[in-house]
Formats: structure tokens, sequence, C-alpha cells
């Protein structure tokens, strides 16, 4: 018995001021409720920011969303899309063919001419800004 | 004496070198010194550190009035090589666009110009509360020199203006330069449209019945929404009234489908974003008010972007007992209605006017018995200026560091009886980024000019293109331009018509599309609506579209076209290796179902469009739309030659 009423005591000096602290913060939270507005986090840079953009538009419709070659697109084709996530293949390529591929198609590195030139759409910058994103792609666990 | 004098002049003469080394000893000169070694690290030339000397650094932007000295410790902002440099020395990453020279600093990011303490230059300070912005909010400075215009280059702030005039801010809030447009539908005999049961739930909690909705949460009592709803509807119908419209609900599913109303509404969240949600559209309205809205919808609503089909009234009646019967609302019971059916008789007409005068309602709704008093809210022509002194913070405790004009507006947008809690602003249920976008705007609205010279205008204005005549009867009678876009006016959901005449031939809009619409794409899921149109309005159709929708450039292709050879089975042959082999088109274009699904079905392209507009386009595909995905190829002219002979022999056998 004394032990059972030791433990009451225990939980009762313990908890209580607990109990009543915890319900003192939330309180003060909810009562606040003003709030900074935060950072978008993004490990990309600007660069590669302004080439996801290009990507999403231009790319993902073959190379998939997140450049697995998987776009809805792929499936109709005989030859199907480079995948950017594999680490392997994009460490073989460097950024002057993957740029010069995106400019002159697929058949300028002896590929599928599926693989349409980009040259007279896309700026240099915007050709550099869409490889640095693309090699963002292989570093992010894909494989 | 004398001991005392000696020790208070050593006092004083300490007291006197410790100002001077205080005032010699600025914080920015450890900035410097940082700055001097990670030159030297980067391999600056001798001469080049040899030059290098410590002090203030500041730019007198004399157009802009404005003396900035960020560059005393912003060392590198203009040197590429310091691009991965840590803070304060990181490269511009907009040097190049936005010349230091010219621009300055504090014209785009705010904060104090002439101050050399971060404290003081980052802000707020006592007596300087423009902190720097955000970097959430930074696009705000680019309407500055760019314009009201700029859209692309500025995404969220042109998001933020965007929300501005749908939410129907403009309605309480006045802006000069921006019209006052009621976003909500007229409440007209409502009586007639509302179950009042209905009602009284979505003035308590109007994303309950529908999450996309642009109503806001006036976080009303239900004494409150009994009253309102009561003033709007006086005399509650029995639910025994409502009688069967007489009209068959198998029909009125085909009829459904074949009108393809999904283009623009949703079932549960599936389907288009221009008009509401049908899911639960019977707990909503009756159904002789719906025979009237499908029969009509602009003489009920003028401003509605809902079309008039020109449907019989038999097929009106077999929509909507179709409607009426598939689209109730299963999680509600029939208790809850007899309920809130009791609750909303309980209100107070007298109370109810009162509310709604109280909290604005006419600034979205032209309300039946209720006079626009104007805008109610706070004129925010200059908000962006605000000093934030007049920002009420109410009992919330914020830091000094936190309390600025953005952080204020941003909390607004989230809750925006956050301050206090008597305000009359409805709550719209902001996600951050959508807070964010509106803040931006806000942020944008200032009295700040810069002089002619800074004007960069971006974007493209508003198109006043407005046909009248039969044209414009039709244009306006079938919503047109709430999917397509003619001459910069319009949607964005269907091609752009400024063309058409150029682009398509007679006979394919008259007798194929125009008779049984179908999806040029084969991936898009909108399609066009399917209208029972009279000749004589086909008629005018196509008078207008040949006549005014077509481009010279094309038209003067016609002798070119007229020297092809484009029946040459050589020509072909060679068009069709061009096609599948050099240029792999079918990467992305569909012929009888086979190849990709990016561009247009190329099936029955030879009897869709016009031979000269095959030409315009293989010659510069950017010609008309200019962002479309679509390669730039540069054909030679026999190649485009061939290709077109290729296309143009493609017809699909009826």
């Amino acid at each position: 018995m004394p032990v059972y009423r030791l433990v009451l005591i225990f939980c009762g000096v313990l908890l209580f001021p607990m109990l009543v602290l915890t319900g003192c913060s939330e309180e003060h939270e909810g009562r606040s409720g003003f709030v900074l507005p935060q950072e978008h986090l993004t490990s990309l840079t600007r660069e590669e920011q302004n080439g996801k953009i290009l990507y999403d538009y231009y790319c993902s419709l073959c190379h998939g969303d997140k450049g697995d070659g998987d776009g809805f697109n792929s499936f109709n084709m005989s030859t199907p899309p480079a995948r950017h996530t594999n680490a392997t293949i994009m460490a073989t390529l460097s950024d002057t063919q993957i740029q010069l591929v995106i400019r002159e198609g697929g058949t300028a590195l002896g590929r599928s001419p599926q693989m349409p030139p980009w040259g007279g759409v896309l700026t240099d910058k915007e050709t550099s800004d869409l490889t640095a994103f693309i090699r963002t792609l292989a570093q992010q666990g894909g494989g | 004496m004398k001991k005392t004098f000696v020790i208070l002049s050593m006092v004083v003469f300490l007291f006197f070198v410790w100002q001077l080394w205080k005032d010699y000893n600025r914080p920015y000169l450890s900035y410097q010194k940082e700055f001097r070694e990670l030159l030297i690290k980067e391999g600056g030339v001798g001469q080049e550190i040899a030059d290098f000397q410590l002090g203030v650094r500041q730019r007198w932007i004399e157009k802009l009035n404005r003396v900035d000295r960020c560059e005393t410790c912003h060392l590198g902002i203009e040197d590429p090589r310091f691009k991965d440099a840590p803070q304060p020395f990181k490269t511009h990453p907009d040097a190049d666009m936005h010349i230091f020279e010219k621009f300055g600093c504090t014209v785009c990011h705010g904060g104090q110009g002439l101050a050399t303490s971060l404290e003081d230059a980052h802000g707020p300070t006592e007596n300087w509360n423009r902190a720097i912005y955000h970097e959430n909010f930074m696009q705000n400075s680019c309407s500055l020199c760019h314009g009201d215009f700029i859209q692309e280059e500025s995404p969220v702030l042109s998001k933020g203006r965007k929300m501005f005039n749908e939410y129907g801010c403009r309605g309480c809030h006045k802006v000069k330069g921006e019209k006052r447009v009621k976003v909500g539908p007229p409440l007209k005999k409502m009586g007639e449209k509302i179950k009042i049961d209905w009602l009284y739930r979505w003035l308590k909690d109007p994303e309950a019945y529908l999450p996309q909705t642009k109503m806001p949460d006036f976080r009303l009592s239900e004494q409150e929404a009994a009253d309102i709803a009561l003033f709007l509807i006086p005399r509650i119908k029995p639910k025994e009234t409502v009688q069967s419209i007489g009209g068959s609900y198998e029909q009125g599913e085909q009829l459904f489908r074949e009108s393809r109303c999904v283009t623009c509404h949703s079932i549960e969240g599936r389907g288009g974003n221009i008009g509401p949600d049908l899911a639960k559209i019977s707990s909503k309205v009756n159904p002789d008010w719906l025979f009237q809205w499908i029969k009509d919808p602009q003489e009920l609503f003028p401003g509605t972007q809902m079309s008039i089909f020109g449907f019989v009234d038999q097929d009106v009646r077999h929509l909507v007992a179709f409607l009426v019967e598939e689209y109730i609302d299963l999680e509600l019971e029939e208790d809850q209605v007899a309920q809130d059916l009791n609750r909303a008789a309980e209100g107070n007409v007298h109370r109810g006017k009162e509310l709604i005068e109280k909290y604005g309602c006419t600034g979205c709704h032209e309300i039946e018995g209720v006079e626009d008093p104007g805008e109610i809210g706070l004129e925010l022509t200059t908000i962006g200026d605000i000093h934030i002194s007049r920002l009420n913070f109410g009992e919330i405790n914020v830091d000094f560091k936190h309390r600025t004009v953005p952080n204020w507006l941003y909390n607004k947008m989230k809750t925006p009886r956050l301050f206090e809690k008597e305000l009359k602003m409805p709550d719209y249920n902001f996600s951050d980024m959508e807070a964010e976008a509106m803040t931006t705007y806000l942020l944008s609205l200032e009295f700040e000019e810069v002089p002619a010279s800074y004007v960069f205008s971006l974007g493209t204005p508003p198109s006043e293109y407005n046909p009248q005549g039969e044209f414009g009867k039709i244009l306006k009678k079938r919503r047109c331009l709430v999917c397509h876009k003619i001459n910069g006016r319009g949607g964005e959901l269907a091609p752009d018509l400024s063309q058409e005449g150029s682009r398509v031939k007679k006979e394919w809009l008259l007798r194929r599309f125009m008779k049984k619409p179908y999806a040029i794409r084969p991936i898009l899921v909108e399609r066009m609506l399917k209208y029972k149109m009279s000749d004589s309005e086909i008629e005018t159709l196509y008078a207008y579209f040949w006549t005014t929708l077509v481009d010279d450039r094309v038209e003067k292709l016609s002798g070119i076209v007229n020297e092809m050879s484009l029946d040459d089975p050589k020509l072909i042959h060679m068009g069709k290796k061009l096609y599948y082999e050099k240029y792999a088109c079918n990467a992305c274009h569909q012929i009888n179902l086979k190849g990709g699904t990016i561009g247009p079905d190329l099936t029955d392209v030879g009897n869709r469009l016009n031979t000269k507009w095959i030409v315009y386009y293989l010659r510069d595909p950017k010609a008309f739309v200019k962002r479309s995905v679509e390669p730039v190829f540069k054909l030679t002219d026999k190649e485009i030659e061939a290709l077109t002979a290729f296309m143009v022999n493609l017809k699909e056998k009826e």
C-alpha cells in the first residue's frame, strides 16, 4: 500500500506541473498565431531552378518528371528516352556532349533522331541551365 | 583637489580615445578585411590587392534619388569570381541585367541604403521601417520599372495580381486604376434558385460544400447564418412542393456526355475548373431554376462564364432530370435537412439585412433589396508605402525586428482577423504560397514612381478586342473566349483562333468539326463543347473567320504552293522518309494511332489544314504559337516541299 501511495504522490508531484506547463505553452502558441514567411527550401542553384522550369516544360513529356525516362510519351517511341537518373551512364557524358545533344538532337552523337534538336528554341544560357539541372537528377540517388 | 583634477582629466581623455576608436573601428571594417583575405585566396592580382582600400563605398543614383552604401560590405556583387563565396560577398545573380551603377540596391531590395551596419541597413530600425524584403516578397519591386503587366518574369507577383481580381478583393478595397467587378453571382429570386437549408450550411462553411470555392468564410455564428439565409429566402417552401420536371434520366445522361459539360464542371474534383463542381448539385438548387439556368444562364447572371447551348426545352428537362437524380449529396441525412430548415426559419430577416450590410456582401454580389454602399474596406492604392505605426498589431506581441509591413500583410492574408477579433474581413483560407503572392502584390502598390528612362515595360496589356455585330453576339452567347483566344483576348484552354481562317479548311470545320467536335491532340482531356448551331450562325462564323481571322504572311504563300508538285509520288516518298527517319516526327505526332501523343494527330491533316499553312508552319513553327513544344528544324525548301506533299496526302477515309 505505501508503494502505491508513493507512486501516486510521485505522479502528482512530477506529472501535474508537466501537464500545466505543456498546457501553458500550447495556449501561448495558439494565442499568438503570428507567423513569419518561411524560406522555400531548395537545394538547387538559381541556374538549376531555371533549368528545372525548362525541363518540366520541354523534356519531362518523354524523359519523365524525375528524369527516369518514363514520361507519358516515352511509351510511344521505338527507342526509349535516356534515363537522366542513371548515374553510371550520365557520368560518361561531358557537359559539352549533353549540350550538343540538346542543341542538335540525338543524331549529333549517333543516337536516335527521336530526340529532336532544341537549338532553335533554347538560348545558349537556357541550354547550360538545363544541363546543370539534368546533372542534379543523377545525384538525387537514382540509378 | 589637484589629484581629482588629474584623475578626471585622465578619465575624459580615455573617454575621448575610446570614442575615437569607436568611430574608427566600424563594424564593416572586419568584413572588408575578411574580403581582402578572400581576394588573395581567389588569386587577385597584386595591383588589385594593393588598390583595395578600407572605407565606406557608396553610389549615388541621382535619378532615383538614392544613396546606397550596401557595397561597403557586399563587396563581391559585381565580381563573378565570388559566385560561391559566403555572404555578404556573394556575386549578385542578376548583375548583368540589373547593373548596380544604374539601379543601386535599395530600389529593389528595400532596406536603408545610407546605413553601414548590418542591423541598420537590413532593418527595421526605430526610424527606418522599410527593412529589406524577404526573398518570398522580392518580386513586388519588379512592377516599379516593368509595369503592371509583367508576367513570366515575376510569377509570384502576377499570381498575386490575378488572385486579387479573382477573389473579388476590389469589391471592398479601392485600388486606383483597377475596375470594380462583382465576382459573385447576383442574389436575386433566391427562393426560386436555392434550397434554404443548403444556404444555411453554405453560409456557415462554404468550403464544406465546395472545397475549391472562392467564397470566403465569414466565420458566421449559427444565428447569423440563419439571419442572412432568411433574409435572402424569406418564404420557405415546404419540401413537398418540389415536383419532378418530367425528363428522362437516360437521355439526360447522354446529353450531359455529348455536350461535354465536364470540360468546365468537375464531378467530385474530376473535370474542368471553370464552373462549380456538380457532384452535390441537387442538394443546392431547385429543378425549376436549373431548367431556367441551363436554358439561358446569361439572363440570370450576365457575368457568367457559361454559354447558351441552344437546347430545346425537352432536352433541358432531360438534363435536369439526370442532374437532380444523379448528383445528390450522399452524406446529407434527411434529419440534417429538416434540422437546418428549422434553424434557418428561426432567423431574423431584419438582422439578416444588417449583417449583409455590415460584412459588405454587396462587394461581390448584387443583392435584391440591399443598396451597395461601395467599398467598405481600406483603400489599398498605396498600401505598400503604409507606415508601420498605422498598422494595428492588436494584443499580439511581435518582436521589434519582425514588426514590418510585409510581415503584417502576410499574417493578415493568412488569418484576416488575427489582430482584432471584431474585424469584418473574411477568411479565404489561403495557403502559405497564396498568402505570399497576395502580400507581394499588395507591396507592389506603391506611390513611388521611377523616371521615364527607367521604365521598361514587360508583358502585354490586356487586349481590347471586342467584335461587334453578329459575330460579336455569337462570341458572347457561346462564351468562346472563355477557352479560346482571339487577337490577344481570351482563355488558354483551347487553341488561339486569331489565324484560324488561314489555318484550317472550310469543309473540315463545317462538315466535321463543328458537327461533331473531337480532340485534335490525343492526350487532351478538354473537349470542344457541342453546340446546336443554326445555319445562319455557322455562316456568320465562316464569313468572319475567312475574312478577318487570316494572316497575310500565310495567304501570300499561295504562289509558292501552286508551284509545288504535291502529287508527285517520289516527293511523297521522300517526305515520308523525312517524317519517319530523318526527323522522327512520329516521336510526337500520331498517324493512324501510331506515334507519340505530344503534338496534334496528323491522320487527317490533309483534310484539316490549308496547304499554305503547312508550309508556313514548317518554315517557322514559332511564328504563330511561340511557346509550343515544337523543335525548330532547319529544313531546306526541298524538304519543306516533300514534307508538305506527304502531309497533304494524309487523309482519313470516310
